[in-house]
């Protein structure tokens, strides 16, 4: 078959990429460690081999425990939002939808100010800081907040769940930054709100990857099982139900499923716009809008690309650190604007 | 033993307007057209044939078994629909979008199969689509596009095929066509369907039975030649119409009588 | 198919050049300072951080009530009409309030601030003055229960509040203007402090004199400061100097005191490196992995209790290699002690004694 040659290629060659984006990256810091001596501690560290460290005790840290769990976080939270991103354009129709278009994006800001105005600082739980937490679960109970405004007579319409999305994310947006004005306290935190809001991903350590990583895994697997489901959506919500689509079962399915792998992103590196939005829509029109590919190819290359991302944010202006939201708004900005230019004609429909 | 079985069916959506007292019975591979002036229920009662709506009151029959019985899924393993027109706003193939058609059938953990893909190039011939499969769907004309959309239905591999005004837009060529494909499907394959039209004479050229519907309820039922009579039309559409032989088909085509000649009669 | 191969080569092109220039990045090393003289680095540095506070003298301050106009840190000149010296001041500066108590001019005051306005490295603003010397505490809480004084929060303040005491001078504290001093410049002289060099600090304490009428107690104030300072450094010049890093907040990445700050020059007077300072600013977010680069002797917590303590930075991931960490020397430094260090005002000399307390403690007496 054709088009399962094109898929395995297509597959293959992405998995290459993110692999050489991960070597890259975990090679490449703020810290010259020269990259035999990083091949090297990998091969002690595997047990593969056993080489006389020639290398300082620091570098074999900033390696282990600094740069590769924030490079495996990287590749995490780019699939999950590419994913997520994917899995919204096609259930809502909509090649332009982002993974925080119903509300995840304003209800972990929400949870992320009330956390800092009434939660200790201090208080941590596996490895998560508490402000992670909220801001996790404020995602989940913004999208919870609008799934319900929108659902008429047991069935939630497309059209209705966008509205209530963008009512529920001004809402709780505002509410959010009367807070940070308002409340003394939150002057000072005000920094690391913005740093919230524009995403980072820095001091991330083992013990939040251990537990994320299966998390989304699970979620990208989950994913893939709609993908079918997902091509039948495009028929239109009642052309779906004729294929043998249980419609308002599967939204919510697809609903949940995108909004925890968003939350998830959210919790640990906040809101990275854009990649939700241009990798699915980038592929879509490079392989085809088939979502078996797509959302394999999405989770792929959205690990890829903020894998790279990443690297350049911390790079550029070493030894400090430039925002990873910022950058992939930088970079999202004008490849969007290329995409609306090339490909004019097949929007026109 | 008949193929889909409305037994006592009465809907009504919340803004009032119903079906009542809907008892139709279609055999298999029978060929029934759906006939009534817009807003009698044409639609509504195909969309419970479909299994899309469930009725207020009465029992739905497919097989013998209950539509209310069998899932979502199970209903389109056995009974496919050929709406108007899809609005598809991604670049799918056509061949892509015929294989949506097996979705009923798709395993969730192994995907497509070759059978899916035979299935699919199978219903792709039957149409003559077999050498568009790689163009986009949303490039295609009206006519082509409608013939995909059938292709589609048909590789759900229905028992039941359910169509909805799928002509109504069409240039008369294309109307032939794909009126005449379905008749093919109905004799060879001994598809049982369910047309809804406008068209009075294309339903009477077509199909064996006509139902005609007159706010919410089944007016007549029976053969073209009992239906199609300018007393019925009268009493159903308020139009005055002549009716007469068709040349070769032994059917009765209707001849529309212009208003100085109407007769002001209700 | 060809538009797929386009678009892989541009992939390969960019990931190409992105690694042929970070490597570029890498391979060329910043500059180091070369020492012309015979003298080793840390001499030029400490030389550097010396000569400023050597050079300081009143001359360098321009200004005079009724006369010529102040500069500001923010470079606005000011002018001060009437007759010297000011008889009503609202100070908004906790450093130029504790100035004007140590010149005596304290029966001037009329207002001040009751929170610390958010200096870059200063702990979370606090609902009180408590941070200042505990004497100018009691004096400045008994006034206001008096009534004899105002306390006003400089995040928050009404402009016509001030407006309403009638100020001769207001002094202010921020890189920007703050919001009260834009509504009320054009009617009260504005006066904005945001010192970053110690020898902002030093010509801040003169100008301060000048305008409360206090220039001779403010001269002899500045010659004793001089004094102190001279001394420690004269101690520790020759010394051998531990890697110190000052931690002021931590997200992931570090937030420290660059090479631009007063307190990167009193660590190196106190006879330390201060690793801050290949951060050209005056404070900066920094990755980890540059931390455990430098192998810092000792770490300083600047914003204890309201950041990280000894014990969760030991126990960060991967920072267990560091020295600092290895050896206990991670210290928190208590509120009196931090306020002597980041506050910049007359105390400095004294902050400079604490962290030569902590850097070289077989000097300090």
């Amino acid at each position: 078959m054709k088009s399962r040659r094109k898929t395995v290629f297509v597959l293959v060659l992405l998995v290459g990429i993110l692999f050489g984006a991960m070597l890259l990256s975990t090679a490449i810091g703020a810290v010259h460690v020269s990259p035999l001596s990083i091949l090297k501690m990998g091969l002690n560290k595997l047990h593969i081999a056993h080489f006389d460290p020639s290398w300082r005790e620091a570098d074999e840290a900033i390696i282990f425990q600094l740069r590769l769990p924030c490079v495996v976080g990287a590749a995490l939270v780019g699939a999950a939002l590419a994913v997520a991103g994917s899995l919204f354009q096609g259930l809502l129709r909509n090649p332009l939808a982002d993974p925080y278009l119903i509300g995840t994006s304003s209800g972990a800001l929400f949870g992320v100010t009330i956390a800092m105005i009434f939660l200790p600082a201090t208080l941590s739980f596996s490895g998560f800081g508490i402000a992670s937490i909220v801001a996790f679960l404020g995602a989940l109970g913004a999208v919870f907040l609008v799934y319900t405004l929108a659902r008429i007579g047991g069935r939630t319409h497309v059209v209705t769940l966008i509205l209530a999305g963008v009512a529920v994310n001004f809402l709780l947006t505002a509410i959010s930054w009367f807070l940070l004005d308002v409340v003394g306290e939150l002057h000072q935190k005000a920094s690391a709100v913005y740093g919230f809001l524009w995403g980072q991903i820095m001091g991330i350590d083992w013990n939040q990857i251990v537990v994320l990583a299966p998390i989304i895994f699970l979620g990208l697997i989950l994913a893939r099982l709609f993908a079918s489901h997902l091509n039948a959506f495009s028929l239109g919500e009642e052309g779906a139900a004729y294929v043998g689509v249980n419609v308002e079962r599967d939204k919510m399915l697809i609903l949940a499923l995108g909004a925890f792998l968003t939350a998830c992103a959210v919790c640990i590196a906040g809101l990275i716009g854009f990649v939700g939005l241009i990798i699915p829509h980038a592929l879509r029109l490079i392989f085809g809008p088939d979502n078996r590919l797509l959302l394999s190819a999405s989770a792929l290359a959205g690990a890829s690309f903020l894998v790279l991302a990443h690297l350049v944010a911390r790079t550029i202006l070493a030894p400090e650190m430039l925002r990873l939201g910022i950058l992939t708004a930088l970079i999202g900005g004008p490849v969007f604007l290329y995409l609306l230019i090339r490909y004019r004609r097949e929007y026109a429909f | 033993m008949s193929n889909l079985l409305m037994k006592d069916v009465s809907f009504s959506y919340s803004d009032g307007f119903a079906l009542h007292h809907i008892n139709l019975e279609v055999g298999a591979a029978e060929m029934v057209a759906l006939l009534g002036p817009n807003g009698s229920g044409k639609t509504t009662l195909l969309k419970l044939a479909a299994g899309v709506l469930t009725p207020r009151w009465g029992e739905m029959l497919l097989g013998g078994i209950s539509l209310r019985e069998l899932s979502r899924k199970e209903i389109a393993q056995r009974i496919a629909v050929v709406p108007q027109y899809f609005n598809i706003p991604f670049a799918f193939s056509v061949e892509e979008v015929v294989v949506l058609g097996r979705t009923p059938f798709i395993r969730t953990l192994s995907g497509e199969t070759e059978r899916d893909y035979l299935v699919a190039k199978l219903a792709l011939e039957l149409t003559g689509m077999e050498s568009f499969k790689a163009r986009p769907f949303n490039e295609l004309s009206g006519g082509e596009r409608q013939k995909v959309i059938l292709a589609m239905a048909l590789a759900q591999e229905p028992r039941l095929l359910l169509l909805d005004e799928p002509t109504a837009h069409l240039d008369i060529n294309h109307q032939v066509e794909i009126l005449g494909l379905v008749k093919a499907l109905n004799r060879q394959n001994k598809v049982t369907v369910i047309g809804a039209t406008h068209d009075l004479n294309l339903a009477a050229l077509y199909f064996d039975r006509i139902v005609l519907l007159k706010e919410g309820q089944i007016f007549a039922d029976g053969t073209p030649s009992q239906v199609i009579t300018s007393d019925i039309i009268q009493q159903v559409f308020s139009a005055s119409v002549e009716v007469s032989q068709h040349p070769s088909a032994a059917v009765p085509q209707i001849v529309v009588l212009p208003e100085e000649r109407r007769n002001y009669e209700s | 198919m060809k538009r797929l191969t386009t678009i892989l080569l541009i992939i390969v092109v960019a990931l190409a050049s992105a690694t042929g220039y970070l490597g570029y990045r890498l391979a060329t090393e910043p500059t180091s300072l070369e020492t012309l003289t015979g003298l080793t680095a840390d001499e030029v540095a400490t030389m550097s951080a010396l000569a400023p506070v050597l050079g300081c003298s009143p001359e360098d301050v321009p200004g005079a009530v009724g006369g010529e106009a102040f500069i500001d840190d923010l470079g606005r000149a000011v002018k001060i009409p009437g007759h010297s010296p000011v008889e009503r001041i609202v100070s908004l500066h906790p450093a130029a309030t504790e100035t004007i108590f140590c010149l005596g001019a304290d029966g001037k005051l009329v207002a001040v601030s009751n929170a610390w306005s958010g200096d870059a490295f200063a702990p979370d603003p606090v609902e009180s003055w408590i941070t200042t010397p505990e004497d100018i505490d009691n004096e400045i809480e008994a006034r206001v229960s008096a009534g004899a004084l105002t306390a006003l929060n400089a995040f928050s303040v009404e402009p016509e509040a001030i407006l309403d005491l009638a100020p001769d001078v207001v002094f202010a504290f921020g890189y920007t203007l703050p919001g009260y001093a834009e509504a009320i410049k054009d009617e009260v002289p504005v006066i904005c402090f945001a010192p970053t060099t110690l020898e902002d600090i030093l010509q801040n304490l003169v100008l301060v004199g000048k305008v409360v009428g206090k220039e001779a107690e403010a001269e002899s104030l500045l010659s004793d400061i001089k004094s102190d300072i001279i001394d420690i450094a004269s101690m520790t010049i020759d010394e051998l100097r531990p890697k110190v890093f000052c931690e002021t907040g931590y997200n992931g990445g570090v937030w420290t005191t660059g090479e631009d700050s007063f307190v990167s020059s009193l660590i190196i007077l106190a006879g330390g490196r201060d690793l801050g300072t290949p951060v050209p600013a005056a404070n900066a977010n920094i990755s980890s992995e540059y931390i455990l680069d430098s192998e810092p002797d000792l770490i300083l917590l600047l914003d204890y209790p309201w950041g990280a303590d000894a014990q969760s930075v030991a126990g960060r991931s991967g920072w267990g290699t560091i020295p600092a960490v290895t050896n206990g020397k991670v210290y928190e430094l208590d509120t009196e002690s931090v306020d002597k260090v980041t506050r910049p005002g007359p105390r400095i000399a004294q902050g400079l004694e604490v962290l030569l307390g902590i850097i070289h403690p077989e000097l300090s007496k």
